[in-house]
């Protein structure tokens, strides 16, 4: 083993103050998110701003955008599998690991939309085909099932190279390496091969979450026109992939940052993710115009109204324009400028991941504030308790990754 | 030759079978037996088909209905006032089947007094629709078709994720946003109070009807501007309004096919005006 990978080994090995600290700040996070969970649950949802009319928000809007960070992972091992793309073979690990917390953020972000989560085991018991939840839930579950079996096969070579380095956290490698090679063939040539169809069968995923199951949920209620249109599905898998990229740009650029790994991973590594991102926010941009271009000028009440709210003087259009010069047209700005430097794709990523999550917000409650008959339109306005859950959320998914890139070399070692 | 022709029939079969079953659990509610057929849905478990008719000409906007439906199913005024019938003063230019008016119509839940010149009154509730999208998208099973039709709710199966309220076009339904305060002695024990966190909606008096009683609104309303009966049964009173006066549905065009009607029997009050 080279350089290299001593310095990998050497940053799992010594955890210094500054993690503590970042794990401190995030564990308090998670600890009054979960406080906020416990008062949802006990005095009842009557805590969050949701209401009879507007029922979904937050919490589904960040499972949404959750689901896009979940990406990462796969977007990434495609690239390098499917294209070639052997450049960006040092972040595979990093944006792995972020499927990982991706996913669990996701599903908690759920847990806490749910009204009674103690009935979870009723949920299993009567599970119903017919739902579109419940073809979340099977297409998640196999997801998650996939995203974990991969990393595990995948680390095979590393975890047994530094088994014997760790006393402490020895022990987790202890149950992890028989469990590896009991799943993976001895033959290195069978096992190369094993790794790469397992990561061709996680491909279609992201087409079938964010594409299809995730979308389904909200372009299945006819009686919400302005959702029961087709291009959601398609739509919401460009924001994913999009939100996906961003999101390892952010990560991979701290870790970069932080452990000085940046002759590991090269400027050109995030040039060409760069690159991605662009034409992925352009691709947004088209759908967003295409949209209400076509609301505004058929006129149906329904459509229009969902619109105005939106561009015009409406309850969301501050929000709305926001997210499109700050969240979109800012990092696009950023992204073509010349020469750009990872600094500057990490800037644009920031501002493209909270256009990208006010996006998901923006998808579902608009819709949802128009009542088809009479009654008086809804309105919607976070509170504490659903900031709190949401901060605590992501703190969580934090802690899951730091753990993880302790216990896991986040860059291949050879 | 022959055990070759037996599998490959056995392919076959079991190949139709679970594309059958594929459809069916998407349709769940049979809507391809459905298509077949030229009426819909006339068919229940017990024959029965329960539905009811507003007569909007009728209706004075009293809200005897809604009081008389919050005190016999045990809707709670805590942690947040609820409702399982809304009557809207509407304005006379407002139609029946609507959607969406922007910007939003002179129609009000909040008027004070009624009945108003130039107004009238439509009271809304679940429609029990004989293709609800709520039971369609429900994950447990908890909001089903009963026997006789009615579109109702087992509060111990659902889990509260709110899909149903997103996909009622009617705005029906309403969730238990904290645990529901009642007062013991005003409880009818023939209704279950619901727990905190999960949904509930208008049931047509699911304990009442199955015993042969109307419903508490039908029972309430002063002006008899509320029928109910068995729309298979041509003899029934429903059956014999809607053969005699012209029915409209709300929301048609969502496909749900309401088991809710209205009729004008001829502006009774407005008229007087
Ligand atoms: S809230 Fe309850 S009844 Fe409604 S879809 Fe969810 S589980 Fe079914």
């Amino acid at each position: 083993m080279g350089e290299k990978a001593d310095r990998i080994i050497a940053m799992m090995e010594n955890t210094g103050q500054g993690f503590y600290s970042v794990v401190g700040i995030f564990a308090l996070l998670m600890v009054w998110g979960g406080y906020a969970w416990y008062t949802q649950f006990t005095v009842g949802m009557q805590t969050t701003g949701l209401n009879d009319t507007v029922m979904w928000g937050l919490y589904i809007a960040t499972f949404m955008f959750m689901i896009g960070v979940a990406h990462a992972g796969i977007i990434i091992s495609t690239l390098i599998r499917s294209l070639n793309y052997e450049k960006l073979k040092p972040i595979a690990r990093i944006a792995e690991i972020m499927t990982v917390s991706g996913l669990a953020m996701a599903v908690l972000s759920v847990v806490a939309d749910i009204g009674r989560p103690d009935r979870i085991l009723v949920l299993f018991i009567n599970l119903r085909l017919g739902s579109p939840l419940a073809w979340d839930l099977i297409i998640l579950s196999l997801y998650f099932a996939f995203t974990l079996f991969y990393l595990v096969i995948s680390t095979k070579h590393d975890v047994s190279a530094i088994s014997d380095r760790f006393s402490t956290r020895g022990i987790i490698y202890k149950i992890l390496v028989p469990i590896q090679n009991a799943l993976t063939p001895k033959d290195e040539h069978a096992y190369e091969k094993m790794l790469r169809y397992v990561a061709m069968i996680m491909v279609p995923f992201p087409i079938l979450d964010s594409g299809m199951v995730v979308a389904f949920i909200f372009s299945l209620l006819g009686a919400r026109p302005a959702m029961n249109v087709p291009y959601i599905g398609p739509y919401f898998l460009l924001t994913a992939l999009v939100t996906g990229i961003a999101s390892i740009v952010i990560v991979a650029v701290i870790l970069a940052k932080v452990y000085k790994w940046e002759d590991m991973i090269s400027d050109e590594v995030f040039a060409t993710l760069a690159k991605y991102m662009q034409v992925g926010i352009v691709l947004i941009l088209y759908f967003i115009f295409n949209q209400h271009f076509t609301f505004q000028y058929v006129g149906k009440p329904a459509f229009v109204a969902v619109s105005d709210l939106l561009l015009g003087g409406g309850a969301y259009s501050l929000l709305f324009w926001e997210m499109i010069w700050v969240g979109f047209i800012l990092p696009l700005v950023l992204l073509f400028m010349p020469d750009i430097e990872k600094e500057m794709v990490f800037l644009a990523s920031i501002f493209a991941v909270l256009g990208l999550w006010v996006n998901c917000i923006l998808t579902v409650v608009p819709a949802l504030t128009f009542p088809n008959l009479p009654f008086i339109w809804g309105s919607y306005a976070p509170t504490w308790v659903e900031w709190s859950i949401i901060a605590g959320i992501f703190g969580l998914g934090v802690i899951i990754y730091a753990v993880l890139i302790k216990v896991l070399p986040p860059v291949e070692l050879d | 030759m022959t055990e070759s022709l037996n599998r490959r029939d056995f392919i076959k079969v079991m190949g139709a079978g679970s594309a059958y079953i594929l459809v069916k659990s998407m349709t769940p509610l049979g809507s391809v037996e459905k298509i077949l057929k030229v009426e819909q849905g006339s068919e229940t478990a017990s024959g029965k088909r329960y539905g009811m008719v507003i007569d909007v000409g009728a209706c004075i906007g009293c809200r005897q209905c809604i009081y008389a439906c919050k005190a016999e199913n045990n809707i709670p005024n805590d942690p947040q006032p609820m409702q399982w019938i809304e009557t809207f003063e509407m304005d006379q230019s407002e139609p029946i089947t609507r959607v969406f008016s922007v910007p939003p119509s002179n129609s009000k839940t909040d008027y004070t007094d009624s009945p108003n010149p130039g107004k009238w009154y439509m009271p809304v509730q679940c429609v029990h629709c004989e293709d609800p999208p709520c039971v369609k998208l429900c994950p447990t099973g908890a909001t089903f078709i009963g026997e006789d039709g009615i579109v109702e709710m087992d509060y111990d199966k659902c889990i509260g994720c709110r899909q149903c309220m997103a996909a009622c076009p009617y705005n029906a339904r309403s969730f238990n946003w904290g645990k529901p305060e009642l007062d013991d002695a005003d409880i009818n024990p023939l209704v279950p109070v619901r727990p905190n966190g999960v949904v509930e909606k208008c049931t047509f008096c699911v304990h009442r009807v199955r015993e042969g009683r109307l419903p508490a609104c039908v029972e309430a309303c002063p002006v008899g501007a509320r029928h109910f009966g068995d729309l298979n049964d041509p003899d029934s009173t429903v059956s014999k309004i809607l053969d005699k006066y012209i029915s409209a549905t709300t929301l048609e065009e969502m496909g749900t096919h309401p088991k809710l009607f209205y009729i004008n029997s001829g502006n009774k009050w407005l008229e007087e005006d």
